[in-house]
């Protein structure tokens, strides 16, 4: 990651924040959804953690900028925190004139507001991620918790999430091949907590909203590529969970009748 | 007290010490952020913080609210949150949009 891209992704999401966790919602949008330079869980992670330290609200951004760059992002995390700063110190006096005309107040009374209304908005993934993941790691970890549950209980999130997006599920069938919305349905919580790509599960929406019959073979790789991400991330913990998504996985790759691609996607995943 | 040089030091003695104590947990996460006990109180963390953010919301609405301009603070935060939830316009184009608005849409009390 090139440190001064970097330095000015920081910098437009503080500069444009009146609040501390403001720049909140540019950051993910630039850092995650555009650029992909961190994931989901580091950037809840690195709010949860600015919040930890004593310090400006806004320490996040220095976080952001490790996970991003690891220490020198972490410099170019607070150079850009503290460049408004100072900025303003050197503006100061032209701002106190310019603040009291009425339009530069509505226009920055408007700008507050609208930042007010971001951070309800960003609230909405970050509050996705805990829950989900409290629930996934809590059926996880309990031995005595059948498999089965697990499974379950993964599929009623995702089919909540599904009815929040107005996805409606379709059975899509190509010769053999039966794609069940059920079974993405199940692992869409899991790519949700372990796929480092937040594009993957916009990807794999978008498959299965688009899905057809030409495209129907496209969804087999599309499960193995994130099981076999999930594969590398997954603690002792969450074993339970990933040794059934292989069971499920190898369920589904015993329907498909071309050998191809069992062999090279699915069944490689399952020999790691 | 010591003018641009005062505030220079005043800014960068609030924001250093923080820094190093936040890359020193980020580098904790680094290291042992896969571990079960870590993503819990991670995850307890980040709910906290979700109660801050409300809150830091809400006392940045709270003020225009009560006066008579909250017809025009509830227009702007309702249409900035269905623009980027929904429609998912780029936050940097809302606020931009949002100048825009509070340029031409004055408060009623100083029509």
């Amino acid at each position: 990651m090139n440190l001064i891209v970097l330095y000015l992704l920081l910098l437009k999401a503080v500069a444009t924040s009146f609040s501390g966790l403001g720049s909140l919602p540019v950051i993910r949008q630039d850092s995650i959804v555009n650029r992909q330079i961190i994931n989901d869980r580091q950037l809840n992670a690195a709010v949860a953690l600015g919040r930890v330290a004593p310090g400006p609200a806004g320490l996040y951004i220095v976080g952001v900028g490790y996970f991003a760059a690891g220490v020198p992002g972490a410099i170019v995390g607070l150079l850009a925190l503290v460049t408004p700063s100072l900025l303003v110190i050197l503006i100061l006096r032209y701002l106190r004139q310019k603040a009291k005309h009425p339009r530069v107040k509505s226009v920055l009374q408007a700008v507050v507001l609208a930042g007010a209304g971001l951070l309800f908005s960003a609230i909405i993934p970050l509050g996705e991620a805990s829950i989900n993941s409290l629930w996934l790691l809590l059926l996880a970890v309990s031995d005595r918790v059948e498999g089965q549950r697990v499974i379950s209980r993964c599929r009623q999130l995702a089919n909540r999430h599904h009815q929040r997006k107005n996805f409606a599920h379709r059975q899509v069938e190509d010769r053999n091949i039966a794609v069940g919305g059920n079974l993405v349905a199940a692992l869409f919580p899991v790519v949700f907590e372990g796929e480092p790509e937040f594009g993957q599960r916009l990807l794999i929406l978008k498959e299965l909203r688009f899905a057809d019959a030409e495209r129907a073979p496209e969804l087999p790789r599309l499960l193995a590529r994130v099981v076999g991400n999930l594969q590398h991330q997954a603690d002792q913990s969450l074993r339970t969970l990933q040794s059934l998504l292989t069971l499920v996985c190898r369920h589904h790759a015993d329907k498909l009748p071309d050998d191809e691609i069992r062999e090279k996607n699915i069944l490689n995943y399952q020999s790691g | 007290l010591l003018g641009r040089a005062g505030a220079l030091v005043a800014v960068l003695s609030l924001s250093v010490p923080s820094a190093l104590i936040a890359v020193a947990l980020a580098s904790l996460y680094g290291g042992y952020g896969q571990q079960t006990m870590i993503l819990t109180i991670t995850r307890w963390l980040l709910a906290a913080t979700i109660g801050i953010i409300v809150a830091s919301a809400w006392a940045l609405v709270r003020p225009t609210l009560s006066r008579r301009r909250w017809f025009r603070s509830l227009v702007i935060v309702t249409g900035t949150f269905i623009f980027n939830t929904v429609l998912s316009v780029s936050p940097f184009k809302i606020l931009l949009a949002a100048a825009v608005v509070g340029f031409f849409w004055l408060e009623d009390k100083e029509r």
